[in-house]
C-alpha cells in the first residue's frame, strides 16, 4: 500500500516537473495583446497540440533564460528582444532580420503559390510591378523575379529609398503595368503609402494587389495571402524542426496555405473580371 | 359642391400639408448638416494637429499644449478650448484660470470615456454652442503595425482629450438664412406648382368635363343630336367620342323607339283585344248551355266549357287528352266513330248531326254535334273545333209530340168514325133491344138477337171510347172529385172480372188525400183500362193492386199505381204500347186504343203516366195528377 501510494507521488512529481520543464522549454513573446498575435498564436497552439507560456511585452518583460530552448516571437517588438545566446527563435509577422539560430516564418507566400494565384485572378497579367523597401525584402523580391519568368510574367520590381518618392513611382508606371503587387514589407506599407496606390490603382483601373485581407477590406483589390493562424501553425512546425535539431536549409519558412480574398467594389473598379468561378475558388469576399 | 371647389379643397390643405412637412424635416436636417459641418471642421483641426497634441500631451507641459489650443480655437472660430487627462483635470485650458480644475458633469464623463470623436450641441450661458471632444493617442507605433491591423486601432495609449466649444451663432444665423430662403423657395415652387397642377386639372380635366355636362344636359331636354368637341386623345377624349357615338346612335334609336311606341301600343290594344276577345270567349263559353270543345288531329280534346260536366258529368280536365268518340254510347259507337274519323279525314264541316254518348253516371245523352276543322296555312288538319248541344230532352220532347200528333190523328179519324157509326149503331142496338124485349122465352132467334143486342152495346162502348179519345166525347167536364171514392167506383167494376180470371184485387188507397180536379168517368176509365190489361196479363192468376197516394216526386201531386204480377212488357215493346191501335192481344180480343185512350186522358188531365215492367215479374203504371190547392179537404 505504502509502495503504491510512494509510485503515485512520484509519477504526480514526474508529470507536473515534466510539463512545467517542457512548457518552459517553448515560450511565446508577444509584441502586444493585438487580436492579430493572438490569433497567429491560437495557430500556433492548435499545431503544437498545447498551450505554452506566453508573454505580452504591452505590459510584462518576458523572462527567458537559458533553459528555454525556444521562443516563437510575434511581431516586430518580440522579433527584436535580446534571447539567451543558445535560445533558438522562431519569429512571426516581422521582417527577417536576426541571425542563423532565427527562424522565419515568411509574411509572404512563396513567390510561386503567388503567381499560380494571381494568374488565377487575373489570367491576362503581363506586367506586374512590385514595390518594396525593405532590404530584408531583397532576398524575396529575388525569388519573385524568377517565379516571374517561370510564370511568363514580366516584373517590374520599384525599389524605393523612401516613402516620399512613392507617388514618382507611380507616376513613372502609369499605363505601362497591369498589376501592383506590394509585398508584406513593413517599412513600404503604411497608411499614407496604401492610401495612394490604392487611390493611383482605383483612378487608373489597375488592380492592386496588397499583403494581407485587412488591406483588402480597406479598399486593395485583392490579397494573395497567408492568414496569420497559418502562420503561428507554420511556425510551430518549423519549432518542432530545430527542436528535433534538424539540420536547417534556410531561415525563411513559407506557410502553407495561401489564402485569395477579393474586393468586389475596388475588383469592378479595375480590369479585374470577377467571375463566379472566382468568387468560388475566393476564400473571402468583400463587398 | 363643385368639382373645381373640391379639387381646391384637395390641393390647398396637400399642398400646406406638403410644405409643413418639408419645412419640419428640412429645418431638422439643415440644422444637423450644419451642426455635422461645424463638427467636422473643429475635428478637422483636432486630427491635422494629432501628431502634435500627441506630442504636447506626452510633454504634458502647458507651454506646449496652450499654443496649440489656441490655434484651434482660432481656426474653429471657438470659445475655448480645452485639454483634458483622462480623470477630468484640465491639463491646459485657453482660459488660463481653469487649469487643474476638474470637471465632473455627464458631457464630459462621456467625452473622456469614448475612444472616438464626440460632439453635442449644448447651451452655455444662454448662447447655443457646439462641444467638440477627440481623444488624443500615443505616438508610439510599432513599424509593420499597418502593415499587419491594416490601420485597425492597435492597443494605443490614451494620453488625454481635446475638447473644445464652438459659438453656434453665426452657424444659427446662417441656418436660419437658409432655412427662411429654402422655406420661399419651397413655398414658391410647391405652390407654383400645385397652382399650375390644379390649372392643368381644371383645363385639362374640367372644361372637358364642363362640355360633356352641357351636352348631356342637351341630351336630356331631347336634343338627341348633340355633339361635343373631342380636343385629346386621352380617355377624356375618348369619353367625348363615345357620348357623340352615343348622341348618334340615340338619334337613329328614338325613331325606332317611336316606332317601337307605335308598335307596343298596337300589340297592346290587341293584346287587350285578344284579352277582352279571350275574356268574352270564356264568359260565353262557361255560361252556354251549349258544350264548346276543340280537339287536336287525332280528335283529342284540347279545350271543353265546363259546361260539360252538366251535360255529361265530366269535369272538362276530365276530358283533356280523352278521344271525344270515347264518350258515344257502346250501341252507336262503332257507327259513329266511324263516321266521324270519315270526316276527320276528309275535313269535313259537321253540321247538326246528332250523336248517343254515355253520361259518367251511365245515362244516355243525345248530343247535337257542330263543328268546323281547324286547318293550318298549309293545309294540315290541327283539330276540330265545336258546339255540342243537348237534345235529349228536345228528342223526348219530340217523340212525345209526335206521339201526341198521332193520336190527335187517330183520335181526328175515330171521331169521324166513330160519328157516322154512332147513328146506325143506335138504330141497331135499337131495334135489336126492342125485338129481344118482344120475343117470347125458348124462341129460336132470342140466342142470336140478344148475341146482336150484345154486340152492338160492345160495339157503342168502343165507339163511345173512340169519341172519347178523340175528344169528341160529351163526357169531358172536369170536376172536384175524392180520388179514393173514384177507385172505389172503378174497383166495384173491376171486381167481378177479377174473380172471373183468379185474381186477387188489392186496394190500398192513401188516407187524407186532396182532391183534384178530374173527370170522374174518364179517371175511372183509366184506371178500368189499366185494370183490364192487368187481369190480361195474368192468365193464371196473380194480384192486382191498386193503390193511391200523395206523390213525393213530382210534389203536389196525387199519384194512383195499378200493379200486376204478370208476364210483364218486353223492353222492346214498352215505347209502343202506348201507340194507338198497338195491341199483342189475339185479334179480335184488343182494339189498341185502350192505354192510348188511357194516356191520352192522363194528359188532358195535366198529368203523367210511367211504366216500370219486368218481363216474368210485373207490370206497374203511375199515373201522377196534379192538386189544385182550392180544392184541399
Amino acid at each position: 500500500m505504502k509502495q503504491r501510494a510512494a509510485f503515485a507521488l512520484i509519477l504526480i512529481f514526474y508529470l507536473l516537473t515534466g510539463l512545467t520543464g517542457r512548457a518552459q522549454e517553448v515560450v511565446a513573446v508577444l509584441s502586444s495583446d493585438s487580436q492579430y498575435y493572438l490569433e497567429a498564436l491560437r495557430g500556433f497552439q492548435d499545431a503544437w497540440g498545447q498551450s505554452i507560456p506566453s508573454f505580452n511585452m504591452r505590459i510584462e518583460t518576458p523572462v527567458i533564460t537559458e533553459k528555454t530552448k525556444l521562443v516563437v516571437a510575434f511581431g516586430g517588438k518580440a522579433n527584436t528582444l535580446r534571447y539567451p545566446a543558445k535560445t533558438l527563435v522562431v519569429s512571426c509577422m516581422t521582417s527577417a532580420e536576426g541571425g542563423n539560430r532565427y527562424l522565419y516564418i515568411s509574411m509572404a507566400p512563396s513567390p510561386g503559390q503567388v503567381f499560380s494565384k494571381l494568374k488565377l485572378l487575373q489570367p491576362s497579367l503581363k506586367r506586374l510591378a512590385i514595390f518594396w523597401a525593405s532590404d530584408s525584402m531583397a532576398d524575396y523580391i529575388r525569388q519573385m523575379r524568377q517565379a516571374s519568368f517561370s510564370n511568363n510574367i514580366e516584373l517590374v520590381e520599384i525599389k524605393l529609398e523612401n516613402s516620399d518618392t512613392v507617388p514618382d513611382q507611380l507616376r513613372n508606371i502609369q499605363s505601362r503595368v497591369d498589376a501592383i503587387f506590394l509585398p508584406p514589407d513593413p517599412l513600404l506599407v503604411n497608411i499614407s503609402n496604401f492610401a495612394t496606390i490604392k487611390d493611383f490603382s482605383s483612378a487608373n483601373h489597375i488592380p492592386f494587389y496588397a499583403p494581407t485581407e485587412g488591406l483588402v477590406e480597406k479598399g486593395a483589390t485583392a490579397s494573395v495571402a497567408s492568414s496569420f493562424s497559418e502562420m503561428g501553425r507554420s511556425a510551430a512546425l518549423a519549432a518542432r524542426e530545430l527542436l528535433k535539431g534538424l539540420p536547417q536549409t534556410t531561415t525563411l519558412v513559407y506557410p502553407d496555405k495561401v489564402r485569395i480574398a477579393i474586393n468586389l467594389t475596388a475588383a469592378r473598379n479595375s480590369t479585374l473580371k470577377v467571375t463566379p468561378e472566382l468568387i468560388h475558388e475566393a476564400d473571402k469576399v468583400f463587398p | 359642391m363643385k368639382l373645381v371647389t373640391k379639387l381646391f379643397l384637395f390641393f390647398i390643405p396637400l399642398t400646406l400639408l406638403f410644405i409643413g412637412v418639408v419645412v419640419v424635416k428640412s429645418r431638422s436636417s439643415m440644422h444637423g448638416i450644419l451642426l455635422n459641418e461645424a463638427y467636422l471642421r473643429g475635428l478637422s483641426q483636432v486630427s491635422g494637429n494629432a501628431q502634435a497634441f500627441s506630442r504636447a500631451f506626452e510633454a504634458g507641459t502647458e507651454s506646449s499644449l496652450l499654443p496649440l489650443l489656441q490655434s484651434l480655437k482660432e481656426q474653429t472660430n471657438g470659445v475655448q478650448a480645452a485639454a483634458f487627462d483622462q480623470s477630468g483635470r484640465v491639463i491646459t485650458h485657453t482660459n488660463v484660470a481653469e487649469k487643474n480644475k476638474t470637471y465632473t458633469d455627464a458631457l464630459t464623463i462621456r467625452m473622456l470615456r469614448s475612444d472616438i470623436p464626440v460632439f453635442q450641441e449644448t447651451v452655455v450661458n444662454g448662447e447655443e454652442s457646439l462641444v467638440i471632444s477627440a481623444p488624443v493617442w500615443s505616438d508610439e507605433e510599432e513599424k509593420d503595425s499597418f502593415l499587419i491591423s491594416a490601420g485597425d486601432m492597435v492597443h494605443k495609449r490614451r494620453l488625454g482629450t481635446i475638447i473644445s466649444r464652438m459659438s453656434l451663432v453665426r452657424t444659427l444665423q446662417l441656418e436660419n438664412r437658409l432655412f427662411f430662403r429654402q422655406i420661399s423657395l419651397l413655398i414658391i415652387s410647391v405652390g407654383g406648382l400645385s397652382l399650375g397642377l390644379l390649372a392643368f386639372t381644371i383645363w385639362i380635366i374640367l372644361r372637358p368635363l364642363g362640355r360633356l355636362a352641357v351636352g348631356i344636359t342637351k341630351v336630356s331636354k331631347g336634343q338627341y343630336g348633340t355633339l361635343v368637341p373631342v380636343s385629346s386623345n386621352d380617355e377624356l377624349g375618348q369619353l367625348a367620342g363615345l357620348f357623340n357615338r352615343m348622341t348618334e346612335t340615340l338619334v337613329n334609336t328614338t325613331v325606332s323607339r317611336d316606332r317601337l311606341s307605335v308598335e307596343v301600343a298596337e300589340r297592346k290594344r290587341a293584346e287587350e283585344a285578344l284579352l277582352y276577345s279571350d275574356a268574352r270567349f270564356r264568359q260565353v263559353s262557361s255560361q252556354s248551355g251549349d258544350w264548346i270543345w276543340e280537339t287536336d288531329a287525332e280528335g283529342r280534346y284540347t279545350y271543353s266549357s265546363p259546361v260539360v260536366e252538366t251535360i255529361l258529368g265530366y269535369k272538362p280536365e276530365e276530358l283533356i287528352g280523352r278521344r271525344f268518340y270515347d264518350l258515344f254510347a257502346p250501341g252507336e259507337k262503332e257507327r259513329l266513330t266511324e263516321a266521324c274519323k270519315a270526316a276527320f279525314a276528309r275535313k269535313e264541316i259537321l253540321t247538326r248531326l246528332p250523336n248517343l254518348n254515355l253520361h259518367k253516371n251511365g245515362q244516355e245523352v243525345i248530343l247535337e254535334t257542330t263543328a268546323s276543322p281547324v286547318v293550318s296555312d298549309s293545309g294540315t288538319l290541327l283539330g276540330y273545333r265545336g258546339i255540342d248541344r243537348d237534345i235529349t230532352e228536345r228528342r223526348k220532347l219530340e217523340a212525345a209530340m209526335l206521339q201526341s200528333e198521332k193520336l190527335s190523328a187517330v183520335g181526328q179519324l175515330a171521331a169521324g168514325v166513330a160519328h157516322e157509326i154512332n147513328n146506325p149503331l143506335g138504330i141497331i142496338l135499337g131495334f135489336a133491344q126492342s125485338v129481344v124485349k118482344r120475343i117470347k122465352e125458348g124462341d129460336p132467334l132470342t140466342l142470336p138477337l140478344k148475341t146482336i143486342e150484345r154486340e152492338a152495346v160492345r160495339c157503342k162502348n168502343l165507339v163511345q171510347n173512340l169519341l172519347v179519345f178523340s175528344r169528341a166525347s160529351k163526357g169531358d167536364r172536369q170536376e172536384e172529385v175524392d180520388v179514393n171514392a173514384v177507385m172505389d167506383g172503378a174497383l166495384s167494376l173491376v171486381l167481378a172480372q177479377t174473380k172471373t180470371h183468379s185474381v186477387e184485387l188489392v186496394s190500398e188507397l192513401g188516407a187524407g188525400l186532396p182532391k183534384i180536379r178530374a173527370n170522374q168517368t174518364q179517371i175511372q176509365q183509366v184506371v178500368i183500362n189499366l185494370a183490364n190489361n192487368a187481369i190480361d196479363a195474368m192468365p193464371n192468376g196473380g194480384i192486382l193492386t191498386i193503390r193511391t197516394a200523395l206523390a213525393e216526386n213530382p210534389p203536389g201531386h196525387v199519384e194512383i199505381r195499378v200493379r200486376d204480377t204478370g208476364t210483364g212488357i218486353p223492353k222492346n215493346l214498352q215505347k209502343k204500347i202506348f201507340d194507338p191501335f198497338f195491341t199483342t192481344k189475339e185479334v179480335g180480343k184488343g182494339t189498341g186504343l185502350g192505354l192510348s185512350l188511357v194516356y191520352e186522358m192522363v194528359h188532358k188531365h195535366g198529368g203523367d203516366i210511367a211504366l216500370s215492367s219486368e218481363e216474368g215479374k210485373g207490370t206497374e203504371f203511375t199515373i201522377s195528377l196534379p192538386v189544385h190547392l182550392a180544392t184541399k179537404p
